[in-house]
């Protein structure tokens, strides 16, 4: 998987939790889902779960703890699905 | 410091099976996850218990100033129900601990959390059904300053709330911090939390 396309299924994942439809629009590897998106935390703990679905892997909570952007989150997954 | 967090429960549904297992694992202790278990109201336990650490996170990002998602880390070490609406909490974060104060009203779950030097006594609290406005974060900062003005201080400078680069918000009369702050909104909802400095 490119990163391209890497970035394009987080957008998808994130969509229903986005409250910024302007930075969602924009949305790029150094998007912050909390302060640019503005995702509420419970969300957040739902991103981290659509991901896990979606890749089929499982995030650590040392891992979450990190995941509050789409580059550590790109980078985070790529390690796993590898 | 201070930190305060509002629910509204009629957008926070339980959701059920795997997934809710795994919503659990992700963000409560093991003790945590056992109280929930044991309650009686599942639902109201689940968001009061979040209500709790997510009110001492914005205490700690206040403090440390920085953004870090480890809802494991801050953990409910005691809950005692006050009364049917209201509860009293204990709450830990690497050692250092933090006192909650939670009220039900209807559908709205708001949680104030302090840890020294502050105390639960010097804290000024509210919260409002904002569902009629276009603009509800607006609102909120109106309903602050109208509170500032009202009970504590003589505006002889206007007061404004300003936002630094973390989005945390801060209250001022001219050059002068007036009190420590927090904001949440949620749903219909919106609250605010602060004590004087």
């Amino acid at each position: 998987m490119n990163k391209q396309e890497l970035i394009d299924k987080l957008k998808v994942i994130v969509k229903p939790y986005i409250q910024n439809e302007e930075a969602f629009q924009e949305l790029h590897e150094e998007t912050r889902f909390i302060e640019d998106l503005k995702i509420n935390s419970a969300n957040l703990v739902d991103v981290i779960l659509d991901v896990e679905d979606e890749f089929d892997i499982e995030i650590a909570d040392d891992e979450m703890e990190q995941m509050l952007d789409v580059k550590t989150s790109m980078s985070i997954i790529t390690k796993k699905i590898a | 410091m201070i930190g305060n967090d509002i629910v509204d429960l009629s957008i926070s549904p339980v959701s059920t099976g795997a997934r809710h297992r795994r919503f659990l694992n992700k963000v409560f202790t093991k003790q945590e996850i056992e109280l929930i278990d044991n309650s009686n109201h599942r639902a109201v336990t689940i968001w009061t218990l979040w209500s709790i650490k997510e009110s001492v996170y914005k205490a700690i990002v206040r403090k440390e100033r920085l953004i870090r998602y480890a809802p494991k880390s801050i953990e409910c070490i005691m809950l005692n129900h006050v009364d049917d609406h209201s509860s009293t909490a204990s709450v830990d974060y690497q050692g250092q601990r933090f006192s909650a104060s939670t009220k039900i009203t209807g559908a709205c779950i708001h949680t104030i959390a302090v840890d020294e030097p502050v105390t639960m006594g010097q804290v000024y609290s509210a919260s409002f059904d904002l569902s009629y406005s276009d603009d509800p974060a607006s609102c909120l900062d109106d309903e602050l300053i109208k509170a500032l003005h009202g009970s504590h201080c003589q505006p002889l400078v206007p007061i404004e709330i300003r936002r630094d680069d973390l989005g945390i918000p801060q209250v001022y009369r001219g050059e002068e911090e007036l009190a420590l702050l927090s904001l949440s909104r949620h749903g219909r909802y919106g609250a605010f939390a602060y004590a004087l400095i």
